[in-house]
């Protein structure tokens, strides 16, 4: 009874308040105009200040009415007065049942006339984002990838990956034309912000005219729009660069932008830092290879096994290199295309580093120093051809691509036990091509034909002088040098036939081919002993692998759409039949494997937001390149062999994203999770000797998991001008090692944090900060007490200034401060500097730079990495202080 | 498509010569025209976003306003070719042979929305051989103003969100131009509907311009029209409903219910399915209220 009555009581409470929060007052009045005629249709605001509290509209007497909240306080209260043809009034509201009697008075004024002449910063049009260049340029921006840096919802990374609220773009267009594929640096690098005029994002974007109504795309694209004096003729671009100690720079574009031809071809050369193989760069290389299952092997043989610091690249790159690359698109009639995309380069890079890598053993710890100076000079040659043909009936596009490159390279090294020179040389030759047709059989089908084909071969070869690791290599006796020769070879043919079916929406695919892959894989050491005697190292050491892995599969689609929910029931399957003999077992085996990767995705998409979420489950084995069971030396402190053969991996997979836009606000958001768990068939095991690894697979049974969530948020800042841009992400992972055959388990925590802000703070006056936070965190979970909280933080705090002294003078000033934390050693800081003065030559057409970088001159950086239990100490030699005079020009 | 523009017009003919009833004008003169581009995403189901887009003006008078395609007259120049071709065929009686004035872009909306006395929402559509229109149940929308202000053009704007007919809007307001107007049928704010966009972003109503046009010809809120016949909104939909689910046969008998005996074929060949309009996945209007 009780119970009820304090029921009662909470709802007559709550009732009470609803009714007194809806208690409402009103204000009554007229308006009328000079001579006592009504005013109808007059527009009444109640306001307390700049708020407004309520309004009404006059009636034909004239009369008007409004109710407002008793909540309102009185004072302050006041009516703004206005109708069409009058001269507004104001009135104090004084007592809130006095009858208001307003006289307006006529007004000849007209209302201005106005157009809304400033464009936009950017406009939707479906699936078409357009953002206005001009909105977004500044003065000292010299190319497109300075733009596309500041423009919400677009991010850039320091290799030049263009993506669009955290999806990496799929395709890159000039004017429509795509002229680079994925290989868009050298466009955001010659490509002038003056030609710019629009920037578009293409968002479900799908290449492929024949497959418009028969698939949905889930594919970001971008399209650079020109202008037309861009468009009119062929223009040059040069840069000519000298400067101290010995450094020069310069660059020849071509660049001709015409709707039926397109180009940019180029010539560079400079030794000051910067690496021109990031022209090169192929964006979506590994999604490529991986959607035609083009699992080749890399290479096996290095100098050196360390990683690269995390500062730009320019300041530690000590490179002499020249480039000539070509790109050339012509357009023909009937929506055909021919294009040739031709490099060039030669490229000499040295590196003077010294290291030492700790190994957290069970029982002790080992650490490998050492101390090296290299040299690695590349020759490389790519070319590209290809046709396309794009119409609503037929597609039709052929890659054919040649590439041939050749290394050298040369290091002395010293460790705690050997001072030694290595000599490097690895040969590259790889001729594919990558045909593929589409033809529409009726309004709800289309028919596919691909087929792809790819030889390549690479020897490689290691010296080593004097011997190393006598114990393991020649009985223990001293020897004079050791060869390691790897001659990899490797054939692969997949072809595929595709059905693609459309019927008020539900999509049905099938999907039918083969895939044949045939390696070859000799190597061998071999150990020169002091009386110039050479022959091969034991059998353990060499391999004569023969594979060979056909595979044919098979794939089923169906899409259901309901609503706004599309669903996706994806069924591929292959039969896989691997063929080996080695060295040591020329009789060979053979493995049969049926592999299934069924997956489900929902998908709720509107223009605003999307929503998507998968599971998928995937089985497969890496493939025969690791099958080797000889050892192969891969660098001078490395061994590397496989004793489990097929390596498998059978992989549960949930994946989840929310993508957010707001157009008219420029705001940006996406947040995703990604949950795997893996089952491995096999294991590394690291046998630690002095300055020696050995590394063998062994079957063994593992779980390996990762768990990890990212989120972007992207807002440009009318009021300030400003792109604000917040990035983080959260990891969590686990997996286990062998180390000397005990088992170690492991967890991984890394936590990373990005902010960039760029913003125009008056017109003679801009700046770019980022920060950039990283922790990384490595649990040894049998031993949690030994490495307990091994690992570090690195903190990147990066402020660029431009200012504008007069119109034709401005500076840059930026600095870089970088922060390390190791939790077993001391805190390192760094602080880099750059200056830059800017002269535009009006006389001349032309920009006169002078630029110092590195005037702090630092003249060494230290990094840290960490995996499992070991932990490396890197010390770099970086480019000193350098001063450079650069003259900007169009011919 | 020549043809597909034909039927459009020609089942206008079919629904104006069922209608009933007296007219009753509004006649106003307008003293500013406000321009807005109209931006739809008609169907959100669809493989991509794809945007219909209308440039669109707001007549506004003392006490009436009128909003309609900004290429609205060129609907009557097509009436008159139109009718003269129909003349032509009931004289020889052959094909008709009529051509679409412009070849390219879309048909300019027939539609045209009355707002009476800033109260009363009237829709006129026009049609070849006179105009039908009906009266829209009025709605009032209960708009909540916010702090927030922004500047178009050189208005200065204040912030309000409402519910029409099953969306939500967001609409800036001038006060500036004391007119309780605006674009489509969203009004009853203390000022002018510069810019309104849906809760889905499918729907967006964007500021162009604003002009005096006392002296210009198109200074008229409406025609006076003898001939503009009423018919009731629920007809209305049912016909548009009827000539949605298989155009061709209505069409067909219609037009035999005229005395005019006629088959459609289609210029390429296209089967006759094709021209079967689908059902509007993402309609303005969701609700009644």
């Amino acid at each position: 009874m009780k119970y009820y009555f304090h029921r009662f009581l909470i709802v007559a409470i709550l009732c009470l308040l609803f009714l007194s929060s809806y208690c409402q007052i009103y204000i009554r009045g007229q308006i009328t105009d000079s001579v006592s005629k009504p005013v109808a249709f007059g527009n009444i605001i109640l306001k307390k200040d700049k708020r407004t509290i309520s309004y009404a509209v006059s009636d034909v007497q004239g009369n008007f009415y409004i109710r407002y909240s008793d909540t309102i306080i009185n004072s302050k209260l006041f009516l703004q007065i206005s109708a069409l043809g009058y001269r507004a009034s104001i009135i104090y509201i004084t007592d809130s049942q006095q009858f208001i009697s307003s006289i307006l008075n006529h007004t000849s004024e007209k209302l201005p006339d106005v157009k809304v002449n400033s464009r936009p910063f950017v406009r939707s049009n479906g699936d078409t984002l357009t953002y206005n260049a001009n909105q977004f340029v500044e003065k000292q921006d010299r190319s497109l990838g300075d733009i596309l840096k500041k423009i919400p919802g677009i991010d850039v990374s320091e290799d030049g990956k263009i993506s669009f609220n955290g999806k990496a773009i799929s395709n890159f267009y000039i004017d429509g034309d795509n002229l680079l594929d994925d290989k868009y640096n050298i466009a955001t690098n010659s490509i002038q912000s003056t030609m710019v005029d629009k920037i578009q994002v293409l968002e479900r974007h799908q290449p492929i005219k024949v497959l418009k109504n028969i698939t949905r795309s889930n594919q970001v694209a971008m399209n650079i729009i020109l202008k037309d004096s861009a468009r009119l003729k062929v223009s040059t671009h040069e840069e000519i660069g000298v400067g101290i100690p010995d450094v020069y720079d310069g660059t020849i574009n071509m660049l001709s932008f015409k709707r039926k031809y397109k180009a940019i071809n180029s010539f560079k050369m400079n030794n000051a830092g910067s690496d021109l193989s990031d022209d090169l760069a192929s964006h979506n290389l590994a999604d490529y290879l991986k959607r035609i299952e083009n699992d080749a092997p890399d290479p096996l043989l290095s100098l050196n096994s360390i990683g690269t610091p995390q500062i730009l690249k320019r300041r530690y790159l000590f490179n002499e290199s020249q480039m000539v690359n070509v790109n050339n698109l012509v357009n023909y009639k009937n929506n055909s295309q021919f294009k040739m995309n031709f490099s060039y380069l030669h490229d000499i890079q040295q590196r003077n580093f010294n290291s030492d890598i700790s190994y957290f053993l069970t029982n002790d710890s080992v650490i490998f120093s050492e101390v090296q100076r290299s040299r690695l000079e590349t020759n490389q040659v790519k070319g590209l051809i290809t046709f396309n043909r794009n119409t609503n009936h037929v597609y039709i596009n052929d890659n054919f691509q040649v590439i041939i490159q050749n290394d050298n390279g040369k290091s002395d090294f010293s460790n705690s036990v050997i001072t030694g020179d290595q000599w490097l040389t690895q040969n590259y030759q790889n001729v594919s091509n990558d045909f593929n047709i589409l033809k529409v059989l009726n309004s709800h089908t289309v028919f596919e034909i691909y087929s792809y084909i790819n030889y390549f071969k690479r020897p490689e070869k290691l010296f080593i002088y004097p011997g190393i690791n006598p114990d393991v290599f020649n009985n223990g006796a001293l020897y004079r040098n050791i060869t390691q020769t790897v001659g990899t070879e490797d054939y692969i043919i997949n072809n595929y036939v595709n059905l693609r079916s459309m019927h008020n929406g539900f999509l049905v695919n099938f999907k039918a081919g083969f895939l044949d892959q045939n390696m070859q894989l000799p190597s061998s050491i071999s150990v020169t002993q002091n009386d110039l005697t050479t022959k091969y190292a034991t059998d353990s050491f060499r391999n004569e692998l023969k594979a060979r892995s056909f595979k044919s599969y098979g794939q089923i689609d169906i899409e259901i759409p309901a609503r706004k929910l599309l669903t996706t029931f994806s069924f591929p399957f292959n039969y896989q039949t691997i063929n080996y003999s080695n060295f040591l077992h020329p009789a060979g085996s053979q493995i049969t494997r049926l592999y299934t990767n069924p997956s489900v995705q929902f998908r709720i998409q509107t223009p605003v937001i999307v929503y998507m979420l998968r599971y998928n489950y995937n089985s497969n084995n890496d493939g025969i390149k690791q099958l080797y069971r000889g050892f192969i030396l891969k660098n001078f402190q490395q061994l590397d062999q496989n004793l489990a053969g097929i390596q498998d991996h059978f992989t549960h997979t949930i994946f989840g994203s929310l993508s957010y836009r707001e157009d008219i606000k420029l705001l940006f958001a996406n947040f995703s999770f990604i949950y795997s768990s893996a089952t491995n068939t096999t294991i590394a095991n690291s046998i630690y000797f002095p300055n020696l690894v050995k590394t063998s697979f062994i079957p063994f049974e593992n779980h390996t998991g990762n768990i990890l969530f990212s989120t972007g948020v992207s807002k440009y800042i009318f009021s300030a001008k400003s792109t604000l841009a917040v990035n983080g992400s959260y990891q969590i992972g686990r997996w286990n090692q062998l180390q000397q055959n005990i088992l170690l388990n492991f967890n991984n925590v890394k936590t990373s944090l990005s902010l960039s802000l760029s913003s125009k703070l008056f017109t003679w006056i801009s700046s770019n900060y980022t920060l950039r936070f990283v922790s990384n965190r490595i649990v040894n979970i049998d031993n949690s007490a030994k490495s307990m909280g091994t690992g570090g933080d690195y903190l990147k705090n990066q402020l660029q200034m431009t200012i504008s002294a007069s119109d034709n003078i401005y500076f840059k000033l930026a600095g870089e401060y970088n922060s390390l934390l190791q939790t077993t050693s001391n805190k390192i800081n760094y602080f880099f500097g750059d200056f830059s003065l800017n002269f535009k030559l009006v006389n001349i057409k032309a920009d006169l730079v002078l630029s110092v970088d590195n005037f702090t001159n630092e003249t060494n950086y230290t990094s840290f990495s960490i995996t499992g239990n070991s932990l490396s100490r890197s010390q770099y030699m970086i480019r000193p202080r350098t001063v450079l005079c650069k003259l900007i020009f169009n011919l | 498509m020549v043809y597909k523009r034909a039927f459009r017009i020609f089942i206008f003919i079919i629904i104006a010569n069922n209608c009933q009833g007296q007219s009753k004008n509004v006649m106003d003169t307008a003293v500013y025209k406000a321009l807005y581009s109209f931006e739809y995403i008609k169907d959100t189901n669809k493989l991509s976003f794809t945007m219909y887009q209308e440039n669109m003006a707001l007549y506004i008078g003392k006490s009436n306003s009128s909003y309609r395609s900004d290429q609205y007259e060129s609907i009557a120049v097509r009436r008159e070719e139109f009718k003269t071709a129909l003349a032509a065929q009931k004289n020889a009686g052959g094909n008709i042979n009529f051509q679409a004035p412009n070849s390219t872009g879309a048909n300019p909306s027939p539609e045209e929305i009355i707002n009476a006395g800033f109260t009363d929402l009237r829709i006129r559509i026009i049609m070849p051989e006179n105009a039908i229109y009906f009266n829209d149940s009025t709605t009032r929308i209960n708009w909540t103003i916010a702090d927030d202000t922004a500047r178009i053009g050189t208005f200065l704007c204040s912030k309000a969100y409402g519910v029409f007919r099953g969306r939500k809007y967001t609409a800036w307001f001038a006060p500036q131009i004391p007119i309780s107007a605006g674009p489509w049928k969203l009004a009853g704010l203390p000022g002018l509907i510069l810019e309104a966009v849906d809760s889905s972003q499918t729907i967006k109503f964007r500021f162009l311009s604003f002009e005096n046009t006392s002296f210009s010809p198109k200074s008229i809120v409406n025609v006076k029209s003898e001939s503009d016949k009423q018919i009731l909104k629920t007809d209305y939909r049912k016909m548009v409903a009827a000539m949605a689910s298989d155009p061709i046969k209505y069409i067909e008998t219609l037009a035999a219910s005229r005395g005019i005996k006629m088959t459609l074929s289609t210029i390429n060949g296209l089967p006759a399915e094709n021209f079967k309009r689908a059902k509007n996945k993402n309609p303005m209007e969701i609700s009644e209220k």
